[in-house]
């Protein structure tokens, strides 16, 4: 799978209960980019580079309707897949990031990305599914 | 850095039996796309890895459709293909979604 890579201020967010990481209370979604992540400077969406919104693909990207369980020390996270239709040319984008969009002071602080390994660019009427699985990472 | 190909584009009746449902159900049920594209038993479809680290794992991670029309449908695989979880009813379960994979000789 490809390599869940974290930003640095996502654990402090998650420590200092910006961020609730368990259960559905937060909404993550997922949004798209074709600017490399800055994991150390990178703190909340706008500081990542989103691709324009236009042609089917929505400013902010898509709720993953995410939950998440625990099970002995362990918290499993899911989500439900997002498929992004193209209405019109959507791109170039390469990097799939997940933000947490209920906070509002720091607004949406950043959770995570995933490297596509290269750019991508949707004609009128293709798709992209960002799928996550039987499960989105673990905790614990 | 390019994909690397993992499974060959194969027509997708050929490994119709490896595709999980909800590769087959996202095409069939989205309403947003050309009629051809909503049946995948006429597309071909092939696996690829986004990167090295993935091709050492074996495991691919890209899936694409390729149908009639030219359009091009892509599943990016981010998550574990294990899960344990518990349901909203408090039954601990184990999750198994595997990525498919062939190689046609």
């Amino acid at each position: 799978m490809a390599t869940y890579v974290k930003y640095n201020s996502a654990i402090e967010h998650i420590a200092n209960k910006v961020i609730d990481f368990f259960g559905t209370t937060d909404t993550f979604k997922v949004m798209l980019s074709n600017t490399a992540p800055n994991v150390a400077t990178h703190a909340v969406r706008a500081d990542a580079a989103e691709l324009s919104a236009g042609n089917g693909y929505t400013s902010g990207g898509e709720d993953t309707q995410n939950d998440s369980t625990r099970t002995g020390g362990t918290i499993t996270e899911t989500a439900v897949d997002v498929t992004f239709t193209a209405s019109g040319s959507v791109g170039p984008f390469r990097y799939a990031i997940r933000y947490d969009d209920t906070p509002t002071s720091p607004a949406d602080p950043l959770l995570n990305y995933w490297d596509y390994g290269s750019s991508i660019t949707l004609a009128t009427g293709e798709t992209f599914t960002v799928d996550f699985g039987a499960s989105v990472s673990t905790l614990g | 850095m390019a994909h690397h190909s993992a499974c060959p584009r194969v027509p997708a009746a050929k490994v119709w039996r490896l595709l999980p449902a909800k590769y087959i159900e996202a095409l069939e049920h989205n309403q947003q796309i050309s009629s051809c594209c909503r049946h995948p038993e006429n597309h071909d479809v092939e696996a690829l890895y986004s990167s090295d680290e993935d091709r050492a794992k074996g495991v691919p991670d890209i899936y694409v459709f390729h149908c009639t029309c030219g359009r091009r449908h892509t599943r990016f695989c981010l998550g574990s293909s294990e899960a344990d979880i518990v349901t909203p009813d408090g039954v601990a379960m184990h999750v198994s979604e595997p990525r498919p994979f062939w190689d046609i000789r």
